[in-house]
């Protein structure tokens, strides 16, 4: 296989491909690195949450006029949804893995469904605020997918902030390590679990709302997405958010460079079988801290 | 363990087995209210008498090609309100069954149609490739005449089914009109072109792959080639790297031939990386000129250009009643060829059996062999060596309007389109 | 003061009455009711399916996220042969067998001789069944991709034709009967105790003595070449192999038959699989667009209130 010589101009348009990409799959894989990492609960709901956020946005673009307001409301509803899931049902969860794996599925089943029936199973499309596209290094690159870099680039700013220097990622941090001494030291744990889980869903309903426009949504768009998060969660390393930003960029890198080599699809193929190698051989990935569930 | 926990426990058992015992009870088709022979087991029709038609519709309603089976699903229903429900006098039922976008479960739908429900014709399925699938089912047990929605792999039509009628064209109708409208492309397009030279782009299953073979074929007898192909996976959303590949290709001409789904990814994704200035896009049948475009993408797919045997402006009395028809719907569409073929091809069966007075599987065959009538894509009919339909054709694009929705120009006209047949049933 | 609380178990009686009922209501099935041959021949062929994966999940405790890329294997295997190699059919059931066997022994032995726990193994099945998926789908040359591999019908068996839905299902009666009665009483013997004690505590069984990473995979490997003996059943009765065999929806599905039926207990995913087929179809006659809909809400409800599933519950504290 000879890699073909790229142009400049291609070469930054494919560079930010895989950025545009990976931004999405970053902030549906730190939510899921979060939630598992620190509760240890498989949240197989995460993907119908990107779902929600896609749905959300597009209902409230269709009242309300403006993306910005839809994608700001829906990531608040679903977060509520997340907070409400919370608080009553997967608490009881995380002791269970099976069940918790199981009960998140079931939940994440059910929503899926319950998009499909209210708002059929076709692809909707978001009209995007931005369209056309905007002069950057030579390319002509669309202005939507640079504004989805912008956005995952501050997200990742500021909740990497919020849990290096605020008390709240102290406390966070104290749980994972030892939940036994963050109680006795004051820490309530249970409001920790709470306010990580519904960061993470907050993040995944980011996704799904940013990517609406780009790729449309089904009730199923959740699944693909939700997949490959999980797998770069392995590579990243649970836990560990700076794991996920790495592994989901390098991850959207591959995509968007390796059709060049491989098709596609055989790409994907190769990012899962390279996730389950780590599985077997280096189960904390890259950046995984050895307190972290295991 | 608790008194009330085995009240629980045994109300839920009672309840499931009651769910049962009404499966039982909803599952046995024949045995039901239509008074059909209950010790049967495999005939499939209910010929003559006065026991209501059945018609079984077998499209997907999930999956990929959900929009597709969504919309086909339309038109039977204004087809029936045009019907007025009645097929010979009696009333008729559509029996629907989603096939999930899968040849697995078309199959097993297709049995269940014929099984269990004993319907006397089956619409459906829409897709190329699960549309070969049913036809073989039915070839070898089904045995009830099948008309595909909108398959037009020629794999289907070389086979030659007696059961099976087409109504959408197939790539051997659209692709020559394509390529000869490819070659007139430079009368239109304001900048300068080489018609002789396309990029191809399609899904990757049988429509995309069949039609790629095809218009290679049809390119090198105008002297000219396919430079490069694009075959997408099915289910892919995110078309970057696909358009990509589509920029860097030598060739002036984009076409192919797409889905409602992959038009939906397509049109915006490479109008976003301002691709049309680049390229000049030209797809086969209808998807950026036709009315799905117009209506979900109005901005979008200005500019580009199609061959469509539907003339949304088109004047004639069922033309205007469809759409009347359509209007009444709750749908943010614009009355559109997919649903007007689940709309004419009820109308063909309702037809056949009003001619032949009949439901039986033989009397609707030969009804359906060599029928003509007048539908809203210009008068058609099935052709009786191989049960292809003759269309017409126009080459067009869509140009900015003031009101919402782009306006249709018709630019070329080829009447009178069927290919040879290459089989006799 | 105490009182006596009766327990609501099912006496040894009882389950042979039942048993002998089941028995006799499958063998006049096609008689009573001809129309829903084929939807019994369905029950009966993923009720196996559902039966090998709690052979793998439930009794021994290997949350496996890929039972549907196994059961696609064994079909794909039967259709490949008979389709592209013109091969006779029954060569497919045991092509089915070595073939599940020989990739599920690849793809289990490091995890489960690193016995890297359940979390991971579940992440581990799952990207082996999306590989599975994606695989299937994009080599056309090889399994047809999203057009499948078909179609084909199933020839004679001692003069009796296959090929029709009441011989089919009788067929499948017996296949199915066999084996599963089969593995049922293998798994009362010492070496289902065996198993059953390993998911319980692996460590204390080490201690004893048992090779229990020996004794997993003999059981991870059985249950792949039941499910794929299942999937070589149903695409013969489909006559049609296509991705949609190995698709998570399929996963999904048997993961919700083997715990509303009750992990562990082999008969209750074996029954919960044939009822809610036949609810299943009776279903989506009612409600077309939304009866996923309530059987994930079905789902839900078993996880959080009845964990044990319908005969988990039945039998009580029998574990």
């Amino acid at each position: 296989m000879t890699l073909p010589l790229l142009t400049s101009e291609q070469f930054v348009t494919y560079f930010l491909n895989g950025l545009s990409r990976g931004m999405i799959i970053f902030l549906v894989a730190s939510g899921l690195s979060l939630i598992f990492g620190l509760v240890g609960l498989i949240n197989f709901a995460h993907g119908s949450m990107l779902a929600l956020g896609g749905y959300g946005t597009y209902v409230l673009v269709g009242l309300v006029g403006s993306f910005w307001a839809g994608l700001a409301v829906s990531v608040l509803a679903v977060a509520a949804l997340g907070l409400l899931l919370e608080r009553t049902v997967l608490r009881d969860l995380y002791d269970e893995p099976l069940l918790g794996f199981l009960g998140t599925f079931g939940i994440g089943l059910v929503i899926q469904e319950a998009v499909a029936v209210y708002f059929g199973s076709q692809s909707l499309t978001v009209a995007s605020p931005f369209p056309g596209s905007v002069s950057l290094g030579g390319v002509d690159y669309p202005a939507y997918r640079l504004l989805v870099i912008v956005v995952g680039a501050a997200v990742a700013l500021a909740v990497g902030a919020l849990l290096s220097r605020t008390r709240l990622g102290l406390e966070v941090h104290a749980t994972a390590n030892r939940q036994g001494t963050a109680e006795i030291l004051g820490v309530d744990t249970s409001r920790v679990f709470t306010i990580t889980f519904v960061l993470g869903t907050a993040l995944a309903a980011l996704a799904g709302a940013l990517t609406a426009p780009i790729t449309s949504i089904s009730p199923t768009v959740g699944l693909g997405y939700m997949t490959t998060a999980f797998l770069v969660v392995i590579v990243g390393g649970m836990g560990s958010f700076k794991g996920s930003l790495v592994a989901s960029l390098l991850a959207g890198q591959i995509i968007a460079f390796g059709w060049l080599v491989l098709s596609p699809t055989y790409v994907n193929i190769a990012i899962f079988v390279a996730a389950m190698v780590f599985i077997l051989y280096k189960p904390r990935g890259f950046f995984g801290k050895p307190e972290v569930f295991e | 363990m608790t008194r009330r926990r085995q009240y629980i426990k045994a109300t839920g058992i009672a309840g499931l087995a009651g769910l049962t015992g009404l499966a039982g009870c909803n599952s046995g088709g024949g045995d039901g209210g239509d008074g059909g022979s209950t010790t049967s087991s495999s005939s499939s029709s209910s010929s003559g008498g006065g026991e209501p038609v059945k018609i079984g519709a077998l499209l997907p309603l999930s999956g990929p090609f959900a929009a597709t089976g969504q919309e086909n699903q339309r038109g039977l229903k204004i087809g029936e309100q045009y019907l007025d429900g009645q097929i010979m006098g009696r009333d008729f039922e559509i029996v629907y069954k989603d096939n999930k976008s899968d040849p697995n479960a078309s199959v097993q739908g297709a049995r269940e149609l014929v099984e269990q429900e004993n319907v006397d014709a089956i619409i459906g399925p829409a897709s190329s490739g699960n549309s070969i699938a049913v036809m073989e089912y039915i070839a070898a047990s089904g045995k009830v005449p099948l008309i595909p929605t909108t398959a037009s792999s020629t794999d289907a039509r070389d086979k030659c089914n007696p059961y099976t009628f087409f109504i959408w064209p197939s790539n051997r109708h659209t692709v020559p009109v394509g390529v000869d409208f490819i070659q007139k492309l430079p009368n239109y397009v304001d900048r300068d072109i080489d018609p002789s030279k396309v990029h191809f782009v399609s899904l990757d299953y049988s429509l995309g792959q069949n039609n790629l073979e095809l218009t290679k074929q049809a390119m090198s007898d105008v002297g000219g080639e396919v430079t490069g192909s694009t075959l997408v996976p099915i289910g892919e959303s995110d078309w970057s790297s696909y358009i990509s590949e589509i920029a860097n290709s030598d060739a002036d001409v984009v076409t192919g031939i797409l889905t409602w789904g992959a038009a939906a990814k397509l049109i915006p994704q490479a109008t976003s990386y301002g691709l049309t200035e680049d390229k000049t896009m030209m797809f086969n049948s209808g998807k950026p000129v036709g009315q799905y475009a117009a209506s979900t993408m109005p901005k979008d797919c200005v500019g580009w250009y199609g061959t469509h045997f539907y003339n949304p402006a088109k004047e004639s009395d069922i033309n205007t009643e469809f759409q009347d028809l359509y209007g009444g719907l709750d749908s943010n569409l614009l009355p559109n060829s997919v649903a007007g073929g689940g709309f004419e091809i009820l109308r063909s069966v309702a037809a056949a059996m009003e001619a032949q007075n009949s439901a039986a599987v033989d009397d609707v065959l030969n009804g359906l062999s060599g029928l003509s009538w007048d539908s809203i894509f210009g008068e058609i009919s099935y052709r009786e060596s191989d049960h292809q339909s003759k269309l017409d054709f126009v080459g067009a694009t869509r140009v900015a309007s003031d009101g919402d929705v782009p306006t249709f120009k018709s630019l070329e006209e080829y009447p009178d389109v069927i290919p040879d047949a290459t089989c006799s049933v | 003061m105490n009182v006596e609380i009766p327990s609501f178990d099912i006496g040894r009686r009882a389950r042979r009455v039942l048993l002998v009922a089941a028995i006799v209501v499958a063998l006049i099935v096609p008689i009573v009711s001809p129309s829903n041959v084929s939807i019994a021949t369905e029950a009966l062929i993923v009720a196996l399916f559902a039966l090998s994966v709690d052979l793998a999940l439930g009794y021994t405790g290997l949350l496996t996220l890929a039972p549907a890329a196994f059961f696609g294997l064994g079909a794909y295997t039967l259709a490949k042969l008979v389709v592209d190699f013109e091969q006779s059919f029954w060569l497919g059931f045991p092509a089915a067998v070595v073939i599940a066997a020989l990739a599920a022994f690849v793809v289990g032995y490091v995890p489960i001789k690193r016995r890297i726990g359940n979390v991971y193994f579940a992440l581990f099945t799952l990207a082996f069944g999306t590989v599975a998926y994606d695989f299937t789908y994009v080599t056309t040359e090889i399994t047809g991709g999203s057009n499948g591999l078909g179609f084909f019908v199933p020839p004679a068996l001692f003069g009796v034709n296959l090929a029709t839905p009441m011989n089919y299902y009788y067929f499948a009666l017996v296949v199915v009967g066999v084996l599963s009665i089969g593995t049922y009483l293998l798994l009362r013997t010492d070496y289902g105790d065996i198993l059953h004690a390993t998911r319980q505590n692996e460590q204390r069984m080490r201690y004893l003595g048992y090779d229990t990473d020996r004794e997993r995979m003999i059981a991870w490997t059985f249950s792949a070449a039941l499910s794929a003996l299942s999937g070589a059943l149903y695409v013969g009765m489909v006559g049609i192999a296509s991705p949609s065999y190995l698709s998570f929806d399929r996963t999904g599905e048997v993961i919700i038959w083997v715990i509303v039926g009750g992990t562990g207990t082999l008969t209750g995913p074996f029954s919960a699989a044939i009822l809610l087929t036949f609810v299943q179809d009776a279903l989506s006659n009612v409600w077309l667009e939304g009866y996923h809909l309530l059987l994930g809400v079905l789902f839900v409800l078993f996880v959080f209130l009845l964990p044990d599933g319908i005969v988990g519950a039945l039998l009580g504290d029998d574990d």
